[in-house]
């Protein structure tokens, strides 16, 4: 670390001739260097996501073993775990805030925020983001919204506990359940405060990627990760305002007794002069953003696992004008499918009907994907990194929550399987997981340009390898319980005599999921020990063709001494049939390599016209 | 490799021995935790279960450090032989990964064949017999799909793992293939499409006029459920006359409801159309009746609906499932508070001479002593909502 910091700094005073001194405040905490920004993305997001395990992992010994007693449950969690059994109230606020965790503060902020950071101007050859400022300040509200919603987690009236999508009258109501109190205020704050730092880290992606390409860059040279940054910032920047309005709406009906959500309501022997509000419109609101959000979620993690798979299968990804194409398909569509999640929530039909139609459509260009995925593996010469591993991992897993998805787009099956363990077991694989091993892949590829480190391989293995074993071994069985009919946000199963056959199963997914969190520790070890004892990493580790591996690996402001790097080609020039090595970089011009060009080369599209 | 093997080996050993100091000494303050603050037999026998596990854990660390560090020694013996890691463990994990797909297909067999053997019995409604059948043709269309797209994704990761004399094809697009795998999942799901669709239009048509109109109003967290008598024609209700008595704001003004009923099992005859008119007192709530493949929210402030024709009697089903305990049920399916998942009403479906038997012997809850009882509650309320008034504009 120590020879990082003298390198530094004679290199980027050759670029920004009057940059003033950096001191230990304006490099490691205020910094506006988008690569530290990433990094300080990263490890809030992994301190967030070891909260949110060891959070599911404190249910699932409740939905596994709901008649024992655990005496260190109550060393632990105090109260809320008399005489070592969990409460149902605090029950419920683990299932929210972990619910709330991983999807925004994992999953999109630490997916998107480390990634589109690291990567969007490493690979579009920008010196730094639009808004080097901005960027800094979504960063530290990110860090500030975190910290509210962790400190919830230790309020006297508990964390907020209606679920992750705080459906109102619920939500609203303090008398309604404890975790509706203090608990959902610092909840509500929290998540504006992430709002506000999505937007600001949307609006530097979008006009970066749009305005600070290098010479050369055309959109359609662009790597598919640049693409998918792009199209989620877009769909964040349209939808995270309409989450606020909805948020805002439900801290004026909990604190200044307007009607927006509330209407003829009787709680605690005692009717609410609430009128005309409509607990259906929240929904209505929070899925406006919901569903785009996970879909905000899924595309950085398919953006980087197209990227990982070509790279290690040193093949050209197979079709990259139909990823693309399907991407932008996936991005409109997603604003018009949120209905489906409100089948039964008594909205008029013919709306029912409208949002199957649309929901099923969107699977299309989300199976064009998958097989465009098994087209690139397809003859390649497949190099197992961790990542890459990672990487097929997550095809895996988004064909199986992905097909599921096409039980619940359907209004009549639906019916049936609204609130169940199916959308569970779905979106936990879809969603929770695949995202999950995208992240994962990012991590292990892109480590060597994080901290200039390179991560343990073996341990990489060891970590893939346990958790696609556990991840299925948890979220598999649940499609049957939820086709039994079990429900889910249950604290348990011991009231209704039909769940108790799934007792057992419990019990093997709960001890399934304590297993497989045991294995994040190897991940958590590899990743902390190699950012001060890994090997130093080489120059362009897996012969990569992007331009963030043609950066020195010191870290520099402006990212590369002297000039940046002129593009001449697209990304994905592997095992190019003509050249001498199996990989051509993006700034190698086409005059260099007279052997291999193509035809189609010349021309403007390059995807469009390569090898027939 | 830029390090001599006996440093290599030195400070991954300092590493193992630093992560398993630290995960004895976590555990151990997790130990403490377990100490029984009582002294009886039971705590104390969680506690050495407790200790069984803290060894468990401490002693699977060792073997994986051990593991860990023989495949280190073994790599780089390797590596001094000339021969490349890399190449050894893509040949590993393409292996892992055929040895995976073998197993993943019979867990998904087993999974099928076990769990997939304890779900809902048979359809008990109508509609329900359509919407298993839409569910057992997505099931084969996807489950073919599935297990198709696995077996290309993990045979190809074996096949073309990586080696050092291999060249990956050249392979960037091409339009005709891409173009068919467009096309038929589109038509695939549009032909789903179609047929979920007509199915939803039928089940969410208006309930026939013959149907049996029940009330159902849930609140934390316990379901009201009320019959319209033998008039069959529930009298109206109202917010404004909801209190702890009268506790869905029945309005007894009205003819109709004197001879309504609050029950706590719902009877059904058989074959009958019912509907369901849902409601809900505090927060959403939503009625789950599985069996019947019947779902739909209760919301405060909006009533909702939901009808549909029961096909098999309480009867058959046991004899159908050779369970005698057997019970149809409606559950909640919406969190709604602490005690949400124990939220449950008995459905019992039976033919039609025994419903006019258990209609008979239930009397109508609108009584002269209730009446009274209504009277002082409304008073109560009416006050209470007069001082609210004051401070709130909205009505
Ligand atoms: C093939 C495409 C997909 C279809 C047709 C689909 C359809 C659906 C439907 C209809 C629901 C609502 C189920 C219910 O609540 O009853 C649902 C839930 C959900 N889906 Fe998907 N889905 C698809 C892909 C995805 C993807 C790619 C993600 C995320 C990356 C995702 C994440 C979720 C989540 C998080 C929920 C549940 C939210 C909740 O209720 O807590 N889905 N999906
Ligand atoms: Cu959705
Ligand atoms: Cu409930």
């Amino acid at each position: 670390m120590s020879d990082h910091t003298t390198h530094h700094t004679d290199s980027h005073d050759a670029h920004h001739g009057a940059h003033h001194k950096e001191t230990f405040i304006s490099k490691y905490v205020f910094s506006m260097d988008h690569k530290m920004i990433a990094k300080q993305y990263l490890i809030t997001g992994i301190i967030m996501a070891v909260v949110g395990m060891v959070l599911s992992i404190l249910f699932r010994i409740q939905l596994g073993w709901p008649d024992e007693s655990f005496p260190f449950l109550e060393k632990l969690l105090g109260k809320w775990a008399q005489g070592g059994r969990i409460d149902p109230s605090f029950y419920m606020s683990m299932v929210t805030i972990h619910g709330t965790i991983m999807v925004f503060f994992v999953l999109t902020a630490g997916l998107s925020g480390t990634f589109s950071n690291l990567l969007i101007p490493l690979q579009v050859g920008a010196r730094d983001m639009a808004s080097p400022f901005i960027n800094m300040l979504s960063y530290w509200l990110f860090f500030l919204s975190s910290v509210i919603m962790a400190w919830s987690l230790l309020i006297e009236s508990g964390p907020a506990s209606g679920g992750w999508t705080i459906y109102p009258p619920l939500s609203a109501l303090p008398k309604a359940m404890p975790g509706s109190g203090l608990g959902m205020t610092l909840w509500l704050i929290s998540m504006a405060l992430f709002v506000a730092s999505a937007l600001m880290g949307g609006i530097n992606y979008i006009s970066t990627v749009l305005n600070m390409r290098t010479k050369g860059m055309s959109m359609t040279k662009m790597p598919l990760t640049i693409w998918a940054f792009l199209l989620t910032a877009i769909l964040g920047v349209l939808s995270f305002p309409v989450l606020f309005a909805g948020v805002i709406l439900l801290i004026f009906d909990r604190g200044f007794g307007t009607s927006f959500y509330l209407s003829d309501i009787f709680i605690g022997g005692e009717a609410l002069p609430n009128h005309g509000g409509s607990p259906v419109l929240f929904q209505h609101l929070f899925w406006f953003l919901g569903h785009p959000e996970v879909y905000i979620i899924i595309m950085p993690a398919l953006g980087i696992s197209s990227e990982i798979i070509a790279t290690n299968a040193r093949k050209p990804i197979f079709g990259y004008r139909a990823m693309i194409i399907s991407l932008i398909g996936i991005a409109f569509l997603s604003f018009i499918v949120w209905g489906h999640h409100m089948f039964v929530t008594g909205m008029n039909p013919f709306l029912g009907s409208v949002f199957m139609f649309t929901t099923l459509i969107i699977a299309v260009p989300s199976a064009v994907k998958t097989f465009n995925y098994l087209a690139t593996l397809w003859r390649g010469n497949i190099q197992f990194t961790p990542a890459m591993l990672f990487a097929i991992g997550l095809v895996s897993l988004f064909i199986t929550g992905g097909l599921t998805g096409i039980f619940l787009g359907n209004a009549s099956l639906d019916i049936n399987l609204h609130d169940t363990y199916f959308v569970v077991a779905h979106f936990h694989i879809v969603m929770g997981s695949a995202a999950m091993f995208g992240m994962f892949a990012g991590v292990y590829h892109w480590y060597p340009r994080l901290f200039g480190k390179m991560m343990d391989t073996r341990l990489g293995y060891f970590h893939f390898w346990l958790t696609f074993i556990a991840v299925y071994c948890v979220f598999f069985p649940m499609h049957f319980m939820g086709l039994d009919g079990v429900p889910r946000r249950y604290y348990s199963f011991t009231s209704f005599d039909f769940m108790k056959e799934w007792l057992a199963v419990n019990k093997f997914i709960s001890i399934a999921a304590i297993l497989g969190s045991l294995a994040q520790f190897i991940f958590l070890y590899n990743f902390f020990r190699s950012i001060f004892k890994g090997k130093k990493a080489p120059q362009n580790p897996w012969n990569s063709n992007t331009l963030e591996w043609t950066a020195p690996v010191e870290h520099m402001h402006g990212n590369w001494p002297g000039e940046i790097p002129h593009v001449y080609r697209w990304p994905y020039d592997y095992s190019k049939p003509g050249h001498d090595e199996d990989f051509i970089p993006q700034n190698v011009p086409l005059s260099q390599t007279m052997s291999s060009n193509l035809p189609g080369d010349y021309g403007t599209h390059h995807g469009a016209k390569g090898a027939h | 490799m830029n390090m001599s093997i006996g440093q290599q080996l030195k400070s991954s050993t300092k590493a193992i021995i630093l992560f398993v100091l630290l995960t004895i000494s976590s555990t151990i303050s997790f130990a403490q935790a377990a100490m029984p603050a009582t002294t009886d037999v039971a705590s104390q026998e969680l506690g050495i279960t407790f200790w069984f596990y803290v060894l468990l854990l401490i002693a699977s660390v060792f073997a994986f450090a051990v593991i860990n560090k023989t495949l280190k020694v073994l790599e780089l013996t390797q590596e001094l032989n000339g021969k490349k890691i890399k190449n050894t463990y893509n040949k590993v994990n393409g292996i892992f990964f055929i040895l995976f797909l073998v197993m993943f297909l019979g867990y998904v067999y087993y999974e099928f064949t076990t769990h997939g053997r304890m779900l809902l019995p048979e359809s008990a409604s109508a509609h329900g017999v359509i919407t298993d059948n839409l569910f057992n043709i997505t099931a084969i269309i996807t489950g073919v799909v599935f297990v198709i797209t696995h077996i290309l994704l993990f045979y190809f990761s074996f096949k073309y793992k990586g080696k050092e004399k291999r060249t990956a094809f050249f392979y960037p697009h091409n339009d005709k293939l891409e173009l068919y795998w467009t096309i038929i999942p589109a038509i695939v799901l549009a032909v789903l499409v179609l047929s979920g669709w007509k199915a939803w239009t039928n089940i969410t048509s208006p309930a026939p006029k013959e149907a049996l109109t029940i009330d159902v109003t849930g609140k934390q967290f316990a379901w009201i459920v009320r019959y319209p008598g033998n008039d069959n024609t529930l009298g109206s209700k109202a917010f404004k006359l909801v209190n702890d008595v009268n506790e869905t704001g029945v309005d007894f003004n009205d003819k109709n409801a004197k001879d309504d009923l609050l029950v706590n099992e719902i009877y059904l005859p058989v074959n009958r159309p019912v509907k369901f008119n849902f409601n809900a007192r505090d927060v959403i709530h939503s009625a789950y009746m599985p069996h019947f493949r019947a779902q739909m929210n209760c919301v405060p402030g909006m009533p909702t609906t939901f009808w549909f024709t029961p096909t098999i009697t309480t009867e058959q089903m046991r004899a159908k499932t050779n369970d005698p305990k057997f019970d149809y049920i409606l559950l909640c399916a919406k969190i709604c508070g602490n005690a949400h998942y124990n939220m449950q009403v008995k459905i019992v479906v039976v033919n039609d001479t025994e419903y006019a038997k258990w209609l008979a012997t239930k009397k109508p809850f609108y009584t002269e002593e209730m009446a009274k009882q209504i009277q002082e509650a409304e008073a109560s309320v009416a006050k209470a909502r007069e001082e609210k008034l004051a401070l709130n504009t909205n009505e």
